[in-house]
């Protein structure tokens, strides 16, 4: 006779995005927590995240554009959490267009690796636009001028707005917002909704927004150009949070350029105009990774003058820490529906 | 105004899944040749998977395992999916839970939103076992008698029924496990449809047998070349179980996706590869036997090796008849990411 064990239920949570809400999920300060310590533990390696695998699909006749994508980006967090997982994220063309849909849309699981079963599955929509904001704000904390008062954003979508909040809660100086949208009632929206914390103006033109700005965010999805270099003045954080946004020759100028992880960065070169030019010496100065000038292995900004950037394609490992805080304030507060991948098995 | 719309999606548990036929192999297997067909017509796309696994430290050890499986599957199916798969042999040793435990979500590739989410746990069990039928379809002697299958666990057991449809001349099938009362408990299952028989030893079961396959977690060779008879087609779904000298010495090499082994480097025919012992012209994937593109078995004397690492289009596949007969039906849970959003 052998030992009968008494079969376990490979049981999970569910959390919608209202629930994780509710879970404290739009606190910009816990989120800069969150994706802070990301970057000093992938620093110290205690973060396994595999380059993540996309699926493109381009327009067949143009061949550049992307009309859908998704991408896997499974990590494990290591250190006290040893919490695996995967970001399963989306993109439509389509939804953009229709508007009824966001144009991302993406979904998170949380793995007890011990065990091999899920432990919560959620939206990460909304996570993914709350942590991409948090990482502009964490790079601003260590490379923008600390006496830096005004601020031009372009783009006030889901992510600017995060943005916004994030340089603004983390570059305590900051008094004023410059932002630029082509829809006119997003600005009006960041004004309603920031304007007791911070001086929000509507600016005519992209131009207006950045030029002589002490901090400038780009959160697009523009594939052209449009920021010329001679708009970023001296001194200035520049975050690149879309890609190419700015001219060629802004990158070339740039007295430090930082990326949030510069050899996945690297991995994407076809597309990005920042990797191209590194590897064609066009830079004044080599890409390093964000972590390393937060350990000091790296320089960040060394004086007033300096033109710094950060460029960010963000992390599922970003998504993962502030996925399993919000996991563990929803089992305190018991939100979320249980559900289990069976209630009996007999896979052995 | 534009309405909203709500990222709704269906989740089926593995009672669900096996409702809607996810146990059904005759089904399966129809699925998993048609995964080849389509991975041989390029009409997918199946990026290389990812895997996190720990120790991790260079050595064989593999105590835990994640992997994330995405692919697309085009033509008139035009749809995404993630399997996200893990094991552990903590759940071995406790036995209180599978060994490899996997989820499916299927995507809306146009409206970027799951549509489904599956147990994948029966699905991989059953597609795995498919893939040794299928493999044993194409590659076996078709006048096979006599089959063999050694592990008698989760994938083992199914593999039984895989292998008795795939080959309609089979005598007997034969199975050992290390822990005999499995083995039993497998035989009696499918004592009605074939002449089953459990053996006391791997030797025993694989001399003399036209088919072997083996579904076991061993990381060291343990079936000798010499045991393989004239004409024997051996399937390996697991990592190594059978010597080097049966590799080299097979009149055929045969993967599922060889490209893959290359990438992964651990199995042992991956080492001999790069040793210069097997060539890249030794070693034909299946898909290009099933389309005709390159021969398979050419005489009945022929020993014939089938090595798999399995594909997340096999499990697609599986999963999207599946959800097709959900949604159907009407079973599984309905869930939405959210119910209602400011994101645009």
């Amino acid at each position: 006779m052998t030992d009968k064990t008494t079969p376990s239920r490979p049981e999970f949570l569910f959390l919608q995005q209202e629930n994780l809400i509710q879970c404290g999920l739009l606190d910009m300060r816990k989120a800069l927590e969150d994706v802070e310590r990301v970057f000093l533990m992938m620093g110290r390696g205690e973060i396994r995240q595999p380059t993540k695998t996309r699926i493109e699909f381009l327009d067949d006749t143009t061949s550049s554009v992307r009309l859908y994508e998704v991408v896997s980006m499974p990590v494990f967090i290591g250190g006290a959490y040893q919490r695996g997982g995967v970001k399963w994220a989306a993109e439509s063309i389509d939804n953009a267009h229709r508007g009824d849909l966001p144009y991302g849309i993406d979904m998170l699981i949380l793995h007890d690796l011990k065990r091999a079963h899920p432990v919560c599955i959620m939206d990460c929509t909304l996570i993914t636009a709350m942590r991409t904001g948090a990482a502009t704000g964490v790079a601003a904390k260590y490379l923008a001028r600390p006496d830096s008062r005004v601020a031009g954003l372009v783009g006030a979508g889901v992510i600017g707005r995060t943005a916004l909040e994030a340089l603004g809660l983390s570059v305590p100086g900051l008094r004023k917002f410059r932002v630029f949208d082509l829809k006119a009632e997003r600005v009006q929206k960041l004004q309603h909704d920031f304007s007791d914390r911070w001086e929000i103006e509507a600016a005519p033109s992209v131009q207006a927004a950045v030029e002589g700005a002490d901090v400038v965010a780009t959160v697009t999805t523009t594939r052209k150009p449009f920021v010329r270099a001679e708009w970023l003045a001296e001194g200035v954080f520049y975050s690149a949070i879309g890609s190419n946004e700015a001219e060629n020759r802004a990158y070339a100028e740039a007295d430090r350029l930082v990326a949030d992880e510069w050899n996945a960065m690297q991995h994407y070169g076809a597309t990005n105009n920042l990797v191209k030019m590194a590897h064609a010496n066009e830079l004044k100065t080599k890409v390093v990774s964000l972590w390393d000038v937060m350990l000091g292995h790296a320089t960040g900004r060394t004086g007033p003058q300096e033109r710094v950037q950060f460029h960010s394609m963000g992390m599922g490992s970003e998504d993962m820490m502030v996925a399993e805080r919000l996991y563990h304030e929803a089992q305190r507060l018991g939100l979320g529906r249980k559900l289990t991948l069976w209630n009996s098995t007999d896979l052995g | 105004m534009v309405e909203l719309s709500k990222p709704e999606f269906i989740f089926l548990q593995q009672e669900d899944v096996i409702a809607c036929g996810g146990a059904d192999m005759t089904k399966a297997l129809a699925d998993v040749e048609r995964a080849f067909v389509v991975h041989g017509r390029k009409e997918l796309r199946q990026p290389i998977k990812t895997t996190i696994e720990f120790p991790g430290d260079g050595t064989t050890r593999r105590d835990h395992l994640m992997v994330a499986m995405p692919v697309y599957i085009g033509g008139s199916l035009d749809m995404a999916g993630l399997k996200w798969a893990s094991e552990s042999v903590d759940n071995t040793r406790r036995g209180d839970l599978p060994y490899g435990i996997d989820i499916l979500v299927l995507n809306d590739v146009k409206r970027a939103h799951p549509i489904a989410m599956l147990d994948g746990s029966l699905i991989t069990a059953m597609r795995t076992a498919a893939a040794a039928g299928v493999a044993a379809k194409y590659l076996a002697r078709p006048d096979a008698q006599v089959a063999a299958v050694i592990g008698a666990g989760a994938v083992g057991s199914r593999a039984v029924e895989a292998i008795g449809l795939s080959l309609p001349s089979l005598k007997e099938l034969r199975i050992f496990d290390l822990n005999g009362e499995r083995a039993q408990a497998v035989a009696a299952k499918y004592a009605g449809r074939w002449q089953m028989q459990v053996a006391s030893s791997a030797q025993e079961v694989v001399e003399g047998a036209d088919v072997v396959a083996t579904f076991t977690t061993t990381r060291e060779p343990f079936i000798q070349a010499a045991w393989l008879k004239e004409g024997c087609c051996f399937t390996g779904m697991g990592k190594n179980e059978v010597e080097d000298q049966a590799l080299l010495s097979a009149d055929r090499l045969v993967t599922d996706e060889w490209e893959s082994f290359l990438h992964y480097g651990t199995p042992h025919v991956v080492k001999l590869y790069h040793e210069g012992k097997i060539k890249d012209t030794d070693i034909v994937n299946l898909e290009e036997i099933i389309l005709g593109h390159a021969k398979g078995r050419t005489s009945p004397s022929q020993r014939i090796v089938f090595l798999s690492l399995g594909m997340g289009c096999e499990d697609m596949l599986v999963a999207e008849r599946v959800y097709r007969e959900a949604k159907a039906r009407g079973l599984g849970q309905t869930l939405s990411l959210w119910d209602a959003t400011d994101l645009r």
